[in-house]
C-alpha cells in the first residue's frame, strides 16, 4: 500500500497530541527519547525521524491498553535504541540544511543591520562582517544543539563533555566578537541608498518568516 | 550461553518471515515474537531493526486507522524484502544443518 507523504509538521502535531495520552512516567520516558533524537537530528531528515517516533508512540499507546509501560516495551537502554535509530536515518537534504543555515544567518543579519544603521540617508554594509556573523552564529547553534543532546541520558558523573562543549561555545562567541570588532582592515564596505537596503532587509525578513512557517 | 548473540543475526530473518504472512504494526510484531518464545525481544531491539529494514527497502510502512485505538503504522514486505527472506532461509537452513551435524558428531 502506498503511503501518503506526510510532512514533518504533520507528524510533529500528532506526536504532540498523542503524547498527552501517556501517563507521567511514560510521558517522561518518551519525551526524553524524542528530545534526544530530535536534538541529534539537525543533520538528519526530520520527516523520517518523526515518522519513526510516531509509529513508536502509537505502539506505546496500544501497549498501555494492556498495562505495558514504556520501559517494558522499549527496554531499559533508550540511549542505545536512539543511537541505533539515528544510524538508519537519511541525512538532511541540502536544501533543508541551507534553509536552517539561512534562518540563523538571516536573524543575525537583521539584528546587525538595525544595530549599525539608524535611519539616515545611506547605509554601509560590511559584507565580511556579515559573512562572519552568519558563520559563527551557525557554529554557535550547532554547538548548542550538541550540548542539549548530550544532556539526555547523561550520567551525572560524566558531565565533562558538556564542560568542553561549553568552553567551545564561549570560545566561539568570543572569537566572533573579536573578529567583528577588530578586523577592520578586511572590511569590504558597500554603500547603498537607504531605501534599497531597507527593501533588502524586508525581503530577508519575509524569507525568514516563510522558512520558519515551513 | 545466552540467547541474545545467536538471536541477533537471526532476528532480521524472523521479522521478515512474520511480515511476509501479513502486514503488522510494531507492537503486534513484538507480540508475535513473544508468542514464538522470543521473550527477550523488546522495542529497543525491534524498532532500530524495523528502521534499518525500511531504509534498505525490505519494508515499507503505512498508517491505517484502527477500530480500537489510535491509528497504527503497519509494515509491509516489499519484493526486495521477499528476496532477502528467500536468501536468509536458504542460508539459515544450510547453516542450521551444518551446525546440527557438527554438534551430533562431536557431542554426545
Amino acid at each position: 500500500m502506498k503511503q501518503p507523504r506526510y510532512s514533518a509538521k504533520w507528524y510533529r502535531e500528532r506526536l504532540n497530541r498523542l503524547e498527552k495520552q501517556l501517563n507521567s512516567a511514560d510521558y517522561q520516558y518518551f519525551d526524553e527519547l524524542r528530545g534526544c533524537l530530535s536534538f541529534a537530528g539537525l543533520n538528519y531528515d526530520e520527516t523520517r525521524l518523526n515518522q519513526i517516533l510516531f509509529g513508536m508512540l502509537q505502539d506505546l499507546i496500544d501497549a498501555n491498553q494492556q498495562e505495558i509501560s514504556a520501559v517494558n516495551l522499549f527496554g531499559k537502554q533508550p540511549k542505545q535504541m536512539a543511537d541505533e535509530i539515528l544510524i538508519t536515518l537519511p541525512p538532511i537534504k541540502w536544501f533543508e540544511r541551507f534553509k536552517l543555515y539561512f534562518l540563523v544567518a538571516g536573524i543575525t543579519w537583521i539584528i546587525q543591520f538595525f544595530r549599525e544603521n539608524p535611519v539616515k540617508g545611506t547605509i554601509t554594509l560590511n559584507l565580511l562582517q556579515y559573512l562572519l556573523l552568519a558563520f559563527f552564529f551557525n557554529l554557535f547553534v550547532v554547538i548548542i544543539f550538541k550540548l542539549i543532546k548530550n544532556q539526555f541520558y547523561q550520567p551525572k558523573s560524566s558531565h565533562w563533555i558538556n564542560i568542553v562543549l561549553l568552553g567551545l561555545l564561549f570560545a566561539t562567541l568570543g572569537s566572533s566578537f573579536y573578529l567583528l570588532g577588530n578586523l577592520k582592515f578586511l572590511q569590504l564596505n558597500v554603500t547603498l541608498p537607504f531605501m534599497i537596503s531597507l527593501g533588502l532587509t524586508i525581503m530577508i525578513m519575509i524569507s525568514l518568516i516563510a522558512i520558519a512557517e515551513t | 550461553m545466552k540467547q541474545a548473540p545467536l538471536l541477533k543475526g537471526a532476528l532480521e530473518g524472523c521479522v521478515l518471515a512474520i511480515i511476509s504472512e501479513q502486514d503488522f504494526y510494531g507492537y503486534q510484531l513484538i507480540q508475535q515474537l513473544h508468542q514464538s518464545d522470543l521473550k527477550s525481544i523488546n522495542g529497543g531491539t525491534l524498532y532500530p531493526l524495523l528502521a534499518k529494514l525500511e531504509k534498505n527497502g525490505a519494508l515499507t510502512s503505512y498508517i491505517a486507522p484502527s477500530p480500537d485505538g489510535p491509528d497504527r503504522k503497519y509494515f509491509h514486505l516489499t519484493p526486495t524484502g521477499f528476496e532477502q527472506l528467500t536468501d536468509f532461509k536458504k542460508h539459515w537452513f544450510d547453516f542450521s544443518k551444518q551446525t546440527t551435524e557438527i554438534l551430533r558428531r562431536f557431542t554426545k
